[in-house]
């Protein structure tokens, strides 16, 4: 049952996927695209077998940063997003700061978090963390904000302070728009980390991901550039498919956008 | 629509994918193409690897004094910085010329990418690695038998040769962004350097620094190289040997009189204040001039000096020894008249 439903569910971008990759293959040969520019999806599989050991050290250097910064950002958001909504002086004096946030050219800010931080993990979680954190903080929020209030009257008159009608009614309303939240933010991780890795990063045999796609750039290996994006993107995927699978068992039970 | 349009449109769209996916830099207009209008001047779109600096002071004289103006070129300089993939942007035709590394050069003609060398403006490779003074490293051997961070652009070759020559170093490799201000706050113990920019740099802001340049340990390619497209050097030969005339020009006028040039320099890039900009025409004769460009001009290159650079980068595994055939006829000294 469950084997054919997941079939279901994938074949459709399964195909989009390998057509899109036989598009490519066939352009690349038909208009001679020279490799360094763009090179085909084959070339590109061969530079992950021939660079196996590296790309597969760096994507284990890239997860790992990307992970602890999508944590932190997860916890922070939701902290944060609950004492917004708790505490409503802070919600107008600070909301609009927590924009800023979303503002910011990382970019610009990334050599600073090197200084603040050090090279390596800390400024690349560092960074992977303060790109993801915004949408977290304003789906808590949002969440939090659209509780029923006929259900927020029941807890009052039932006597319910704020923090336990907040843990008991507030938090379970807006898992589902939490959880939009952190699915955005599971991409923008990723996004932050390589960001982060190509200012704080190592490099030489400690490079991750974003470490081997500048190096490789420098050396014309546009392949290696390539099958470095597509792992990158892979960590992506994967990180927003554990955030989709926790969702969908938090909230199966309930929940219609987990039917 | 006809077939031909519909082809004509799929081929722009996939040099667009491509020249989007191999750029971290927005390019201004649209591609720069070959064609040279009925009359008027030849524009030309000149890529820099960095930003405005006297390392590019031949260019800037050469723009300022009328120098391309004179013989009917339009030249735009383009301001590069850390991840500016000039090569690439030259071979997919994105601008005319580009200033880039040797190393670079040789590699993208090796996976296939015809550019060729045009001129050299430093005759002696600037590539340099600073540490503090007080530092207490006394030779670039034991600075790279040390631990620590070493700030700079991972992937060139020098990097393997320096591993070569004094064994594979414990140095902890972090990026370079064209900020001082790790090296500033001590987060690195070394970093690469340009040898008439950064040492000269840290000089005017008050930090004594000790400079190993890499080419005394005997890897010292062309290493500030103009390159054109095969293509292009072959359809208007004219065109490239006035552009490297008035760059060659541009360099004897900015190291007889650096002044405007260091004014329009400074405008370009407040980095620089006059003081640096000082200090690094000072430098800049040691690397621009030599027994060569006294014979020839500034920028002349020999085909010496390029197959000791083949040969190394060959041995270090850089490129395949079967790609010397793509690699040949690398670089000329185009001479005004002479077809």
């Amino acid at each position: 049952m469950i084997a054919a439903r997941l079939w279901r569910a994938a074949w459709p971008p399964i195909v989009v996927v390998l057509g899109a990759l036989l598009f490519w293959e066939l352009a690349v040969w038909f208009f001679a695209v020279p490799e360094y520019l763009l090179p085909s999806p084959r070339r590109i599989g061969r530079a992950m077998i021939d660079d196996r050991d590296r790309l597969l050290a760096a994507s284990g250097r890239t997860a790992l940063a990307t992970g602890l910064g999508f944590v932190g950002s997860a916890a922070i958001g939701i902290v944060a997003g609950s004492v917004l909504s708790l505490v409503p002086l802070a919600r107008r004096g600070v909301y609009p700061l927590a924009l800023l946030l979303q503002m910011v050219p990382l970019v610009a800010i990334a050599p600073m978090l090197v200084i603040w931080f050090g090279y390596g993990l800390p400024s690349v979680a560092a960074s992977a963390c303060i790109v993801s954190l915004f949408p977290v903080v304003a789906g808590t929020l949002d969440g939090l904000q659209s509780v029923d209030p006929g259900l927020q009257e029941i807890f009052r008159i039932h006597g319910a302070g704020r923090v336990r009608a907040w843990w008991s009614l507030g938090l379970p309303w807006s898992l589902p728009s939490v959880f939009t939240g952190l699915r955005i933010a599971a991409g923008l991780a990723v996004i932050g980390a390589i960001v982060g890795e190509f200012t704080g990063g190592f490099g030489g045999d400690a490079a991750p991901l974003g470490g081997v796609i500048t190096s490789a750039l420098k050396q014309n290996r546009t392949p290696t550039v390539f099958a470095a994006i597509t792992l990158a993107a892979g960590l992506g995927f994967v990180l927003f498919g554990i955030v989709n699978g926790i969702g969908w068992a938090l909230l199966r039970r309930w929940h219609a956008s987990a039917r | 629509m006809s077939n031909s349009v519909i082809l004509a449109r799929l081929h722009a769209l996939i040099l667009l994918v491509g020249a989007v996916a191999v750029s971290a830099v927005p390019v201004a207009c649209g591609p720069a193409g070959d064609a040279a209008p009925a009359s008027g001047p030849r524009p030309l779109r000149v890529q820099l690897n960095w930003f405005p600096e006297p390392e590019f002071g031949g260019l800037y004289a050469a723009a300022l004094d009328g120098g391309f103006e004179r013989r009917g070129l339009d030249v735009t300089l383009l301001p590069g910085g850390a991840d500016v993939p000039g090569p690439q942007l030259l071979a997919a035709g994105k601008v005319d010329a580009a200033i880039v590394a040797g190393s670079q050069l040789v590699t993208l003609r090796a996976s296939g990418g015809r550019i060729v060398a045009v001129h050299a403006s430093f005759q002696k490779a600037p590539r340099a690695i600073v540490v503090r003074r007080e530092s207490p490293f006394s030779t670039l051997e034991e600075l790279w038998a040390s631990e620590g961070a070493f700030m700079v652009g991972d992937g060139l070759p020098y990097l393997k040769w320096l591993d070569r020559r004094f064994g594979p170093s414990p140095l902890v490799r972090v990026p370079y962004t064209g900020s001082l201000a790790p090296f500033l706050a001590d987060e690195v113990v070394a970093m690469q350097a340009f040898a008439t920019a950064e040492p000269v740099q840290l000089e005017a802001d008050g930090v004594a620094t000790r400079m190993f340049l890499v080419a005394d340990t005997g890897f010292d390619p062309y290493d500030v190289v103009l390159a054109v497209r095969e293509e292009m050097l072959q359809k208007e030969p004219e065109v490239v040997a006035k552009l490297v005339e008035a760059v060659s020009e541009g360099w004897d006028a900015y190291l007889a009189n650096p002044g405007p040039v260091n004014d329009r320099i400074a405008e370009l890039n407040p980095d620089f204040t006059p003081r640096t900009l000082e200090l690094a025409v000072a430098a800049l004769p040691a690397f621009v001039r030599s027994e060569t460009t006294d014979e020839h001009r500034i920028g002349w290159m020999t085909a010496d000096r390029w197959n000791t650079f083949v040969d190394q980068l060959i041995e270090l595994g850089e490129i395949d020894a079967s790609a010397r055939g793509r690699i040949e006829g690398l670089f000329v000294n185009p001479v005004v008249g002479s077809r």
